[in-house]
């Protein structure tokens, strides 16, 4: 049976997280427009931070275990060096 | 006269059973012939059979090891979020935050460059690119002099070990 090819693997770009709290905010915001010109960002509590982080792990093991029930079933159908098909036998024997 | 009848009845006698023995002989053969044929057919069937019944085996077996190694592969993809759950309900990281902010910057941000790389070698990419140059350079965040897209771009960096330190 033929295996079809994988996918082509990620390519991810690095994210650059900033953690501020209450008394480095003044410094932030002007460093920030410093170094961005504009003062525009996402900010997320920690606790979604927290979750952020969980679901991308949540997504990494379904990604993995989808890969290894791939590899299941690629394995299964895949050449085995002593199996020899019953239609194989009759043609051999007959 | 007598004696030819008798004569004539014997030779019809031995006739018949001379016939009956050659009638006897002929059946015999050709039941033997198809009992060997059908013989030869079920030494067939028979080694088919015990092919199939190899074959199945050899399946079943084949069959329970990858099974085996699928439930161990499927427990393994667990463990990066265990661990992670794991490590967040150790930590407060409000109270780190609170506390150094810079250190739990270079922690996230380092694990979370981990994390992509990691997520990348899974899905058979080649994840030895380097680290980004903000993040190798131990500047945390607000010193650096660039940001991460213009990072995305420059992958071609040393490639020295970070030093932000990215166990959590």
């Amino acid at each position: 049976m033929p295996v079809v090819s994988r996918p082509k693997p990620t390519q991810l770009n690095d994210v650059r997280v900033h953690v501020v709290n209450q008394s480095e905010l003044e410094d932030f915001v002007s460093e920030f427009k410093e170094q961005y010109g504009e003062l525009a960002f996402v900010a997320l509590s920690m606790k979604d931070y927290e979750n952020l982080a969980l679901n991308i792990a949540e997504l990494r093991r379904y990604i993995n275990q989808q890969t290894e029930i791939i590899v299941y079933y690629e394995d299964a159908v895949g050449p085995n060096a002593n199996d020899t098909t019953v239609s194989e036998t009759v043609l051999d024997t007959e | 006269m007598l004696k030819v009848y008798a004569i004539l009845i014997i030779v019809g006698v031995l006739g018949t059973f001379a016939y009956g023995a050659k009638y006897y002989y002929n059946t015999t053969q050709a039941t033997i012939a198809t009992l060997r044929e059908n013989n030869a057919q079920l030494e067939v069937a028979v080694q088919t059979a015990q092919a199939s019944v190899e074959s199945l085996q050899q399946d079943m077996q084949k069959f329970a090891e990858l099974n085996s190694q699928l439930q161990a592969d499927l427990q393994a993809a667990e463990a990066y979020g265990d661990e992670l759950q794991s490590k967040l309900n150790r930590l407060d990281l409000v109270q780190d935050a609170l506390r150094d902010a810079e250190t739990l910057e270079g922690k996230m941000n380092g694990a979370t460059a981990n994390l992509w790389r990691d997520i990348i070698k899974d899905t058979g990419g080649d994840a030895s690119r380097p680290l980004p140059q903000w993040l190798q350079s131990g500047e945390q965040a607000r010193t650096g002099d660039t940001d991460s897209n213009q990072d995305r771009e420059n992958t071609s960096a040393s490639g020295e070990s970070p030093q932000t330190n990215t166990a959590e």
